[in-house]
């Protein structure tokens, strides 16, 4: 069997055929298109041109519903599972009729899941309620459901997984891979969707890597590597390297030390320590998710660590509130300035001042000084050279380089001892990404101390000085400027590699 | 948006995102909307009236004769109208904050107690117990407020369920003081208090609650645009997330807002009996409190959008009451013109967002997807 489709704009003109019996991998990084693709397949996302083959025989685009009927089954990364029913309320909420058109029965769908259980090795407790099991267990429920979906339309055909294995631990994941082995060799087509190089590697047939939302190659595990494999994934391109790479000898501006941040009882920060130096760009690497962004968001104040200390310029910080920090001391370019960074629907004069506008020079006893504000506006719309009609323009109708001038006006004209800059770049072009590099270099070169937190690897490897990867919460490696590259990286970043410490 | 270790935030954030963007579009809807509102509303009742057995024509005359006619009409027009427009700023500041207070209608009866029991039982010289009487009213609206935002900032309650149903418990509360310890030589009332009453200004009808109401909104004016209070609650409202990035305290302008709107609801109650009624009744208000929800979103959310809202309803139902002697068709086409009113001006926000829907989903990522790739 086959499901070929192509050109398609929506993940820009790339082809996928999965065969039958085999297990493929989907790699990339965040935002490659991997997800996208596979829901288009799914039926939750159209596309805007291309085609489906199933079978060898063209199709047109699905609906979750048709996709279904046709033994094409998905399980979100998010899983769709109502935790308050129980499993076999949960089955019988998307298996609704049986093959013969009967409504199926709470017993009936009971006894089926059990019954699947048994032949696959999926054990679950029909009439446990889905909020209790472990996460293991849930996905073996939607694992089930998936199945059951397929056999009464005639077999399930394809299994896409979008991230299975984010939550699950390494034994659960073992059996998991077990698993699709085995349903693979059944004669579904599996599809799994990871970044992760190991498991690639471990669990597929044949892999597609996916970049800027485009296919880079599809090869057979067997004839690749993980270091090809990283490499592929975060691309060759790298922008050019004009940065030149300082050694400071200062005091550390920022001293983290055994910061650990658990959320819902889930260590997301595990004992991290680190420091940043005056006049030094400190990059933080590391697949998204693994903990740098909630590290970031308690060395600016937006949120408590568990334990640890965050010490700035000799003083603790730990449970100093936000508005302190960022009023005196530190900058922070957020990971998303359309979600907090800025707020679209204001005007410039607004959202330069957001942050600040407590400083004496903007307000006196709770009145704002509109003159001092439109002269600062102005002033800052002059110098970051803002394309704009007016300090009245709505933040949002700027275009995304000059939203992100807007906030780094903002941040840098605190001249704050402490930058922390989250995915300075993300969603600009080259122009407005060297922008941005170059007020940042200067920035360091002013003498403070920059942690810059990405998941572009060109970036991190342009303008850190120094960089530390991050995985799973850990901090799992270090490295000067001058020995990293991307390979390194990417297998460090992937948990593959052998940790290298250099300090 | 993730909880757990990090400093306390609303809980409710997330799930009043969707309430913030319906309100940004509210709020963005241009003028030509909302007299296009008006218009259809106007027409739309036509066949009412025609079932009626009337002429469509000689009744809106008589409305407008009820309302714009003399200027005792007026007077009465404008008498209402300050209920509407102190209650329609209440809500207005509360929803601008991010804050969903729908119990306007709770703190107006509780602001009316607050004014009845200092009228009733405060000595002293009566322009005194009149200040004390507004006061009273003001922090009662403000406490019945404070305890929604509490509720918020404590425990995650959801504004939107508390203040309704404290609604309900003010009504009944009243209820009861009005058929038991408060009650009068008539069952459902209170002693009445005709010495203090808000003076009459232009030597007619017309009391001073519409320059207190005018004042109002010139303050509330004044807290939006100029004050940091007002910068804060602007953000808030915006986006939850940008004023927590902001370092602003969430809880302490949530809880400003409630005071404030609050206040003003109850300061609308208080205007009420001290300028009309005169007497707590157990049927003090007929539902101002929700009629002012559509005079706040009519009005855009802003201080000068709902002064006029608030005459336009205020015009319709007094107008509407007039008519019946005149025309013989019941007040209460009046009350459906409203309703019409808000039916077509939210009616035509979904419309161009439709279009904007329709353009989004041609592009890749806005069909119904299920799962994003970036978390």
């Amino acid at each position: 069997m086959t499901r070929r489709f192509g050109p398609v704009t929506a993940n820009d003109d790339v082809d996928l055929d999965v065969h039958v019996g085999e297990v493929h991998a989907l790699l990339g990084e965040n935002g490659a298109g991997k997800s996208t693709l596979m829901n288009i397949v799914f039926g939750s996302v159209a596309p805007d041109a291309g085609t489906l083959e199933v079978d060898g025989e063209p199709v047109g685009w699905p609906t979750t519903r048709q996709a279904i009927e046709r033994g094409i089954c998905m399980v979100h990364q998010h899983l769709m599972l109502v935790p308050t029913l129980t499993v076999a309320e949960n089955v019988l909420l998307s298996v609704m009729w049986t093959e013969n058109g009967r409504r199926m029965s709470l017993a009936e769908a009971s006894r089926r899941v059990t019954e699947i259980g048994e032949r696959h090795g999926l054990p679950l407790d029909t009439s446990a309620l889905v909020d209790d099991l472990s996460i293991g267990e849930k996905l073996r429920l939607e694992v089930v459901r998936s199945l059951l979906q397929g056999e009464i339309r005639g077999g399930l055909r394809v299994l896409i997984l979008d991230e299975p294995t984010a939550l699950l631990t390494r034994q659960e994941i073992e059996r998991l891979f077990t698993i699709l082995r085995n349903l693979a060799a059944d004669g579904t087509a599996v599809v799994i969707i990871t970044h992760k190089l190991n498991e690639v590697m471990e669990v597929s047939d044949r892999v597609t890597i996916l970049r800027d939302a485009r296919r880079v190659r599809t090869v057979p595990t067997s004839s690749t590597s993980p270091q090809e494999l990283g490499t592929l994934m975060v691309g060759r391109e790298l922008r050019p390297r004009r940065v030149v790479h300082s050694t400071p000898s200062g005091p550390p501006v920022l001293d983290v030390l055994g910061v650990t941040v658990a959320d819902h009882h889930r260590v997301v920060v595990d004992d991290v320590s680190l420091s940043v130096r005056a006049g030094e760009i400190v990059g933080v690497a590391g697949v998204a998710g693994s903990g740098q962004d909630v590290l970031a968001e308690c060395i600016t104040g937006l949120r408590r660590s568990t334990s640890g200390a965050i010490i700035l310029s000799g003083r603790d910080v730990t449970r100093v509130d936000r508005r302190d920090l960022i009023e005196n001391d530190v900058a922070h370019v957020p990971e998303d300035r359309k979600v907090d960074g800025l707020v679209g629907s204001a005007s410039l004069r607004h959202n330069f001042i957001l942050g600040l506008h407590r400083w004496d020079e903007f307000q006196r006893r709770g009145w704002m000084r509109g003159r001092a504000i439109d002269q600062h506006a102005a002033r800052l719309s002059g110098e970051f050279e803002i394309r704009t009609r007016g300090i009245d323009q709505p933040a949002q109708t700027l275009s995304g380089g000059n939203q992100q001038r807007v906030l780094l006006g903002r941040e840098l004209h605190k001249a704050a001892s402490l930058i922390v800059a989250c995915g300075p770049t993300r969603g600009l072009d080259i122009a407005g990404t060297e922008y941005v590099w170059n007020r940042l270099v200067e920035q360091r070169d002013r003498g403070a101390a920059i942690l810059l937190v990405s998941l572009d690897l060109d970036e991190l490897l342009a303008l850190s000085d120094r960089l530390i990867v991050m995985q799973g919460g850990r901090l799992v490696g270090e490295l000067p400027a001058g020995e990293a590259d991307p390979e390194r990286l990417g297998l460090m970043m992937g948990g593959s590699a052998p940790v290298a410490v250099a300090s | 948006m993730t909880t757990g270790a990090q400093v306390p935030v609303p809980p409710t954030t997330a799930s009043s995102d969707w309430r913030r963007r319906a309100l940004a579009a509210v709020s963005d809807a241009g003028l030509r909307s909302r007299v296009l509102a008006v218009v259809l509303a106007l027409v739309t009742a036509v066949p009412v009236v025609l079932a009626a057995g009337s002429d469509p024509f000689e009744v809106y005359r008589a409305m407008l004769d009820g309302s714009f006619g003399s200027t005792l009409a007026f007077a009465d027009v404008l008498n209402r109208a300050d209920t509407f427009i102190l209650l329609g700023l209440g809500i207005a500041i509360s929803i601008r904050s991010g804050f969903f207070n729908v119990g306007a209608e709770g703190q107006l009866w509780l602001g009316a107690l607050g004014a009845a029991v200092m009228a009733l039982h405060m000595p002293g010289p009566s322009w005194f117990v009149l200040v004390a009487a507004l006061v009273l009213g003001f922090v009662f609206g403000a406490l019945w407020s404070g305890l929604v935002a509490l509720l918020k900032i404590a425990f995650g309650v959801d504004e939107l369920i508390s203040s309704l149903m404290l609604n309900y418990v003010a009504i009944l509360l009243i209820g009861y003081l009005t058929f038991g310890p408060m009650k009068a030589y008539r069952a459902g009332q209170t002693e009445t208090f005709e010495d203090v009453e808000l003076p009459s200004i232009f030597g007619n009808r017309l009391h001073a609650g519409f320059l207190l109401s005018l004042v109002a909104v010139v303050c509330i004016w004044l807290l939006l645009s100029r004050t940091r209070l007002g910068y804060e609650i602007r953000t808030l409202g915006a986006s939850a997330d940008a004023a927590r990035y902001a370092g602003i305290h969430v809880n302490g302008v949530v809880m400003r807002v409630a005071l404030i709107g609050g206040g003003l609801c109850g300061l609308a109650g208080a205007n009420a009996v001290l300028g009309v009624q005169h007497v707590l009744l157990s049927e003090f208000s007929p539902g101002w409190g929700y009629t002012a929800i559509a005079v706040a979103l009519l009005g855009g959310l802003g201080p000068v959008g709902v002064l006029l809202a608030a005459i336009l309803f205020a015009a319709l139902e007094v107008g509407a009451t007039n008519m019946q002697f005149t025309a013989g068709v019941p007040a209460s086409l009046g009350s459906l013109v409203e309703g019409l009113v808000l039916v077509f001006f939210l009616f035509s926000i979904p419309l161009t967002l439709s279009r904007v829907r329709a353009f989004l989903r041609r592009g890749p990522g806005s069909a119904p997807t299920v799962a994003g790739e970036t978390d």
